[in-house]
């Protein structure tokens, strides 16, 4: 029986090889620009001259793996305020098409924890989010943001391994490998990620130049100011927060805030029985509006 | 029947390849219509972004109907291989005709699966990045496994309808208009190559159920292994997928059995007989498929933890109920319908059987919603996430990748013969009738 | 013989009420008695403030008097009896540790020093107790306000007013312009960065109420995505033409199967 040759066999393979790379150069790129416009409009307008960030570059420093960072927040602090949520939207660039931004305020009732609702009737009576006078007598509240977790779901269901746990404990994302599938997002147990179902539109003069604007189609989320926190800084969520109800810190560091909160007494996590090991604690010291 | 096909059986069953009517211009032109909108529709979504879905919500349904189609498709594709195996691993000559048909029932839901999957990405444009990735996350990640899993079956569903249609090919080559392509079509074609290619068929059919089980395992297990989503993470998912798959797919199979006896006038082909004793599968499995619903809803409803009992309210008596009960009514009915046509010799209709599939379908279809909707929007924390609500764009790329794979029938039954003509000209010759062992030594 | 009993009757009968009567008329007179010497007794009585008319103070030492008046006078500013701020004196003393004695009707505040300040001066003031907040505040990390409106009825002990209605998105924020243009400059301004203006202490928080007041500082939930842009009318206009047109060519072309 005849059969296919060796020599036909290799023009066949090397041509279909040829073939797939010859549309991923050249046709691909149009359909890129065709979702996510020209790569001049979608950061261009957003980088002054002088500051030359490039989007494909590491941009911001690199891990240190001798970190182990975390976040601890105060709930009995914590007035609900908002203003690390705004904080946050200004400092990550946080398109309006996002929402809520990367941080999620509940409001609950005293003796209500966030899972809980008595019976279906009572949903309404629930965790509200929605919340317009605060604080209010009786309640007490609670932000919830990506926890960077030490076992993370989101990073074992990504099929292109965009999104990863990093050495210094931060869970980042690769927006240049993202395909947006989206399966990250419904991993996650604290629907703490976003995807940009639109074209992201941030006035020009208000973009922070230290954070990439994503582009459209790319799950993003809170990265504990990665661009901050690799420099030294606090996250901006911890710095504006009014009634200094958060602290941010190195787990290995037994003189960081994070660590000697912890260490006072109690701390609970949200979902710790799903086994993802969350780094974003709470803690609630018993005094309202510390100041110290 | 020792004699073979007679002329007028010969000419019956290559009619799709002889003759083209008017009826076929007229729902080929509706398919293309419908083609050129969901290429406009795709156009819309890739220019606008996914926004335009119901699924911009908030945190609410980052999954939607995209994904339903991609499960419900994928949900078809087992029978298609399955019964073709069946009918060879088992020699079941009356349900021979089908056997070409339900290949490519089989190959055209896994293309349209593929093709609903990247209607949901959000950067198609970075798909290569899925393969430059991929050994590093196939050890992780369920859906680098299931889009392993599909690929695999899809180059051994199109391996085996090549190997086993070359005889026809050949034997027709002369005979009908596209004879020119099916010359091209068949390199080094030896008639003696029959014993062998059967061999092969044999083998591969026997390979093709764990192949089979193993892709609705690991789209189950895209769901069933996440802790992050109330009512997803349940080991009862594998069997839950597997048997939907089956139910799906040899309905879907009923179906298409239906309608090409109907168009075609093949009703001594496709013999009532074929639809009584896949109706008698179809009772068993409905039956099964019903139970795994019972053992899902018994195990929340009695005392599941709280977010799990709000995604099955959710599903009973909320926003999902009207569909979560149609669903289960339809299968309900479904079932009686097909032990009805299995007991009772005198009350047996075609029709009703068909029917029955069809609702069958319908529900399944449902039922994918209900499996991948609730959670999503109910999840862990309650954040708000409104009700999810397709749009015009989702259903018109719905509907699309239906008219995808008809469009897909209707070309292949023009093009290529829908019918195992070889295999049909021996089971009337009687060249089978000598009962074979199971693992033959060689003949010939 | 029956009268006499009748009438012996009778007569005991207005004895026993007599009796009573005069019982009665006796506890009240213990009653009225009790209650005069009651009300004669020296209590101490919760005095209304009244004015000093000490020879070295004017009628304006008393602030309470007319702030916290029983009968407010409409042209002067009412003000909640002071809450936590009441422990630094007690009386008038509290009002004057921040309100200058001097100049007080003319609007100025008075340091611990003595040093007179105007009003628009007052972080400074508050700043002398809660120094750490007035570092974080100068520094921009405390009370960075983003809208150039401010916040509607600030500084009133009963406002818990929402903020007014509109969309709370990037249009209604306002920040510095981005000029800097080197990462150093960038990160040592970063705090101030996103500022925008600066607002004193008092446009979130009430001195002479600090707790309740704090509710003002909430902000509105920044707003949801917008609806994406409606189906659009013509192509479907298209799709069913073009099914009727695909029928119509089938229909005409095909010849009848058979």
């Amino acid at each position: 029986m005849k059969q296919i040759g060796r020599r036909d066999f290799v023009k066949y393979s090397t041509g279909s090889v040829a073939l797939i790379l010859l549309g991923k150069y050249t046709a691909f790129p149009h359909v890129e620009k065709l979702i996510a416009g020209a790569p001049a409009a979608q950061g261009a307008s957003v980088k002054p001259k002088s500051v030359p960030i490039d989007y494909n570059s590491p941009d911001p420093p690199a891990a240190d793996p001798r970190h182990r960072f975390a976040m601890v927040i105060d709930v009995d602090a914590c007035v609900g305020c908002r203003t690390c949520q705004w904080g946050c939207k200004m400092e990550n660039n946080v398109p309006d098409t996002i929402s809520p931004p990367f941080i999620e305020i509940f409001q609950l009732e005293n003796g209500q924890s966030v899972t809980e609702e008595p019976s279906v009737e009572d949903l309404k009576k629930g965790a509200t989010t929605s919340y317009t006078e605060a604080p209010l007598e009786g309640h007490w509240y609670m932000p919830v943001q990506c926890m960077h977790c030490t076992n993370p779901p989101c990073v074992k269901v990504c099929p292109v391994g965009a999104t990863y746990k990093d050495k210094d404990g931060i869970v980042m994302i690769n927006y240049n490998t993202c395909i947006g599938c989206r399966f990250c997002i419904a991993a996650c147990p604290y629907s703490a990620r976003r995807f940009n179902w639109f074209k992201p539109n941030i006035p020009a003069n208000l973009v922070n130049p230290l954070v990439p604007v994503r582009p459209i189609g790319v799950t993003e989320k809170c990265t504990f100011c990665v661009h901050r926190t690799r420099r030294g800084l606090l996250p901006r969520c911890v710095e504006v927060c009014p009634p200094r109800a958060r602290r941010f810190g190195d787990l290995n560091d037994p003189e960081s805030e994070v660590s000697k909160w912890l260490g006072y007494g109690r701390s609970f996590a949200l979902l710790e029985e799903l086994n993802t090991g969350p780094n974003l604690r709470y803690v609630a010291r018993g005094k309202k509006w510390t100041t110290a | 029947m020792d004699h073979g096909l007679s002329q007028e059986q010969r000419a019956l069953l290559l009619r799709p390849l002889t003759h083209t009517g008017r009826y076929f211009y007229i729902v080929f032109g509706i398919l293309l219509v419908f083609i050129g909108w969901f290429l406009y529709a795709w156009y819309y979504q890739l220019t606008n972004g996914l926004g335009v879905t119901g699924m911009r919500t908030p945190v609410g349904a980052s999954w939607g109907l995209y994904i339903v189609n991609f499960v419900f498709f994928i949900g078809i594709t087992h029978a298609g291989i399955a019964i073709a195996a069946g009918i060879r691993l088992f020699k079941l000559h009356d349900y021979a005709a089908l056997a070409r048909i339900a290949e490519l029932v089989t190959i055209l839901s896994l293309v349209a699966a593929g093709v609903c999957i990247i209607l949901d990405m959000g950067r198609p444009d970075r798909i290569f990045n899925v393969i430059l990735t991929y050994p590093w996350r196939v050890s992780s990640s369920p859906l680098v496994w299931d889009i392993t899993a599909v690929t695999t079956y899809l180059v051994f569903a199109l391996t085996y309808l090549y190997i086993e249609m070359r005889g026809d090919l050949a034997m027709l080559a002369g005979k009908v208009r596209w004879g020119w392509l099916y010359r091209r079509m068949i390199p080094a074609y030896n008639p003696g190559e029959r014993k062998r290619v059967e061999r092969i068929v044999f083998y591969a059919s026997i390979f093709n159920f764990p192949i089979m089980v193993m892709v609705h395992t690991t789209v189950a297990w895209i769901f069933g292994l996440q802790v992050g989503r109330p009512e997803w993470y349940s080991a009862v998912k594998g069997p839950y997928y597997v048997f939907g798959a089956v139910l799906t797919g040899v309905a879907t199979v009923v179906v298409m059995a239906a309608i090409y006896r109907w168009v075609f006038h093949w009703e001594e082909f496709i013999k009532p007989l074929v639809f009584r004793g896949l109706g008698r599968f179809l009772s068993w499995v409905s039956i099964f498929y019903l139970y795994f619903i019972l053992a899902d809803f018994m195990t929340i409803k009695w005392g599941g933890p709280l977010p799990e009992l709000k995604v099955m309210e959710a599903k009973t008596a909320g926003d999902f109920a009207f569909l979560y009960w149609f669903e289960v009514i339809s299968l309900a009915i479904g079932f009686t319908v097909f032990l009805i046509n299995t007991l009772f010799n005198k009350v047996f209709r075609v029709w009703s059987t068909v029917a029955a599939s069809a609702l069958v379908v319908v529900a399944l279809w449902v039922g994918r919603y209900i499996i991948v909707v609730p959670s999503l929007t109910n999840g862990f924390l309650p954040f708000p996430t409104g009700s999810y609500q397709p749009t015009w764009v989702e259903w018109s790329l719905t509907v699309g990748a239906f008219a995808i794979v008809a469009l897909g029938f209707m070309v292949f039954t023009k093009v290529l013969p829908i019918i195992p003509f070889t295999e049909m000209e021996h089971i009337a010759e009687g060249k089978f009738t000598k009962v074979e062992p199971v693992l033959g030594e060689e003949k010939e | 013989m029956k009268n006499k009993v009748g009438h012996l009757k009778l007569l005991r009968v207005k004895l026993r009420a007599l009796v009573l009567v005069r019982r009665v008329a006796g506890f009240v007179l213990i009653a009225v008695g009790v209650a005069a010497l009651v009300a004669a007794l020296p209590v101490e009585t919760v005095k209304a403030a009244s004015p000093d008319t000490s020879a070295n103070s004017s009628i304006m030492d008393d602030c309470l008097s007319c702030h916290i008046a029983k009968v407010p006078d409409p042209a002067i500013e009412q003000i909640e009896p002071l809450s936590l701020h009441d422990q630094l004196g007690s009386g008038n003393k509290a009002c004057t540790v921040c309100h200058s004695m001097d100049d007080k009707h003319l609007g100025s505040l008075v340091l611990r020093d003595g040093t007179q300040i105007p009003f628009s001066d007052a972080p400074k003031l508050c700043g002398q107790c809660h120094q750490k907040r007035y570092d974080q505040w100068l520094q921009g990390i405390h009370g960075v306000p983003h809208w150039s409106e401010g916040i509607p009825g600030m500084g009133t002990a009963q406002n818990k007013t929402a903020w007014p209605a509109g969309q709370y998105n990037w249009n209604n924020v306002v920040g510095q312009n981005n000029t800097a243009p080197v990462l150093d400059q960038i990160l040592k301004e970063l705090p101030n960065f996103l500022g925008g203006e600066k607002k004193a202490c008092t446009v979130c928080h009430n001195p002479h109420h600090p707790a309740i007041v704090l509710s003002s500082v909430i902000k509105p939930h920044p707003v949801a995505a917008p609806a994406p842009p409606p189906a659009p009318v013509t192509p479907f206009v298209v799709l069913g033409g073009g099914l009727l047109l695909a029928i119509g060519i089938g229909a005409a072309i095909g010849r009848r199967q058979g």
